[in-house]
């Protein structure tokens, strides 16, 4: 264990149960986030797998459908169904499948915004975030020379990029990536898997993803949902090389879609 | 064009006639106009639009006065209406519980749908000597804005029309408001943002449409004759003072068309021209506005 790292799990959750309209979405899942990790979920469509991530958020709550859930969602030992819903979620950040810049904001507004609602007033203070955020996901370099250009003129890549810069720049402790790379091309692609990488010294990361390969590029932990189960989930290698269960064995080679 | 081979198609011909009658009907209209405003617009020229006088004994006529109005309570109505029209977009989309958003919806849908003829009334006799004693007295108290009616003013002609706008106007920014992307609500919500910033960047993202909505209520304004003509007064006057009463060019046709005669029957037309100018004017604007993709 590296000095600063804490030896707490990001999060745990534990017999957790999630019902929309009385209907069951997700049935008995627990499992550990370690800290500084990168964790994925990896799951065939339908799976569930995108319902549990907004779960660690509570973003599951802005839909329509009426939500229960019982069992326990603990985020550092609290549970998160007691936090304030918005303070729990500029810690923990999220990036999406489908690109969602604010398409009408420039790209600069796009990071700042937030940052002014939360509070941040300063004029150079923000720039520099907003550089720095830019940098760390690669596309300060190029678009610094169009900061006020609207974000609906950059490709889909870029725009992911943004989304992510844009949550980077709130300083989270957990980042939640719902399959972010599945709808943009492929170069982009490769810089954000070599940006999670880098970014695990600093956060943890949840990924979603319905690529095992990708979950096996980039992640400590893996977890396998099937129909909204949970069906193991340990180490990287310990899952893909010698998995406990029938159904993950079948998944990881690709006879499960 | 297409060629329609298979014989059942060759009933599509047959739409065509619905599809010419519109432009037929808009020749027609347009070229009645035309034709019934050459004889005056020929002895006046363009002072029909720019004089006030309104002399039938000595046959001299100029509108001014009424556009002067026309023009004053489109833009006053929208002004009022818009801040209502917008609260109640946000409100029904975004802060109501659900019964309560589909019962205003509802009733609003229904006010838009009351005969303006009842709106004039209620503005003539119940919502002007109201505010006549109440917002003008204060107005009259504040700025000096002498009352010589007990309500019908070009004020009053404004907030009957902004009311009645407003129905209107509010569902086309609910419709448009709706229609913004879940995606920015996750967007805000998941970096810890609220309700107010959902608020804020919805509206940010439909301005464009919302000027478009506020280009067709305009249009809607100027050319509300009924009501207006009960609650502006009828007179015809230039007047700063929008506690005076008024007349605007729908208002002046209907209530003078029908004793008209002679080259003030085609005054008549030649100001109803200037009005279908104002109304096509702002379709090409709204149309423009609203074409920019959201």
């Amino acid at each position: 264990m590296e000095a600063g790292k804490g030896t707490e799990d990001v999060f745990n959750v534990h017999g957790l149960h999630l019902y929309i309209n009385d209907r069951v979405i997700l049935k008995d899942i627990t499992f550990k986030v370690p800290n500084n990790s990168v964790f994925g979920i990896m799951g065939p469509s339908g799976s569930g797998k995108s319902t549990l991530l907004k779960v660690l958020n509570r973003l599951i709550e802005i839909y329509d459908g009426e939500i229960k859930v019982e069992g326990k969602v603990l985020y550092f030992g609290k549970d998160v169904f007691q936090m304030e819903a918005s303070k729990l979620r500029k810690e923990v950040g999220m990036v999406f499948q489908i690109p969602n810049p604010f398409h009408h904001l420039s790209i600069y507004d796009n990071i700042a915004y937030p940052l002014k609602s939360h509070g941040i007033k300063d004029k150079r203070e923000i720039m520099r975030i907003v550089e720095e955020s830019l940098r760390k996901v690669r596309l300060w370099d190029e678009v610094h020379d169009r900061l006020h250009a609207p974000a609906s003129h950059l490709s889909g890549g870029q725009q992911q990029r943004l989304t992510i810069a844009r949550a980077l720049a709130l300083r989270p402790k957990v980042l939640l990536m719902d399959e972010p790379t599945s709808m943009i091309d492929v170069v982009s692609a490769q810089a954000i898997e070599q940006l999670i990488t880098e970014l695990k010294k600093e956060m943890t990361i949840v990924l979603v993803s319905h690529n095992p390969q990708q979950v096996k590029r980039v992640a400590d932990y893996v977890a396998f949902l099937y129909n909204g189960k949970l069906v193991e989930w340990g180490p990287t290698e310990e899952i893909f090389d010698s998995p406990r269960n029938e159904l993950t064995q079948k998944y990881v080679v690709g006879l499960i879609d | 064009m297409m060629i329609l081979k298979r014989k059942r198609e060759r009933i599509f011909y047959f739409l065509l006639i619905p599809s010419s009658l519109v432009v037929l009907t808009f020749m027609s209209l347009l070229s009645a106009l035309v034709y019934s405003s050459i004889p005056a617009l020929g002895r006046f020229g363009l002072s029909i639009y720019t004089r006030n006088v309104w002399d039938p004994v000595n046959d001299q006529y100029g509108g001014l006065a009424a556009i002067y109005g026309t023009v004053v309570t489109g833009v006053l109505s929208v002004a009022i209406s818009a801040p209502f029209a917008t609260a109640i977009a946000v409100f029904v989309n975004d802060i109501s519980p659900k019964k309560i958003k589909s019962f205003i919806i509802n009733l609003s849908d229904l006010l838009a749908a009351f005969p303006t003829v009842v709106y004039g009334f209620w503005g003539l006799l119940s919502l002007g000597p109201f505010l006549s004693h109440t917002l003008f007295a204060f107005l009259d108290s504040l700025f000096g804005l002498h009352r010589i009616t007990n309500g019908p003013s070009i004020l009053l002609a404004s907030i009957v029309l902004a009311i009645m706008i407003t129905p209107f106007a509010s569902s086309l920014l609910r419709e448009v408001y709706s229609q913004v992307p879940k995606s920015v609500d996750e967007a805000v919500y998941s970096l810890g943002l609220g309700k107010w910033e959902l608020v804020v960047l919805k509206l940010s993202y439909i301005k464009r449409a919302f000027l478009g909505a506020y280009a067709l209520a305009f249009g809607r304004a100027v050319g509300e004759t009924v009501a207006v003509s009960l609650t502006i007064g009828n007179i015809l006057n230039i007047s700063p003072n929008l506690l005076d009463p008024g007349y605007t060019i729908p208002s002046l046709i209907i209530s003078q068309f029908g004793t008209a005669y002679g080259i003030q029957y085609n005054v008549m037309f030649a100001l109803a021209l200037f009005l279908v100018v104002i109304g096509i004017a702002f379709v090409i604007i709204s149309r423009l506005i609203l074409r920019v993709r959201l």
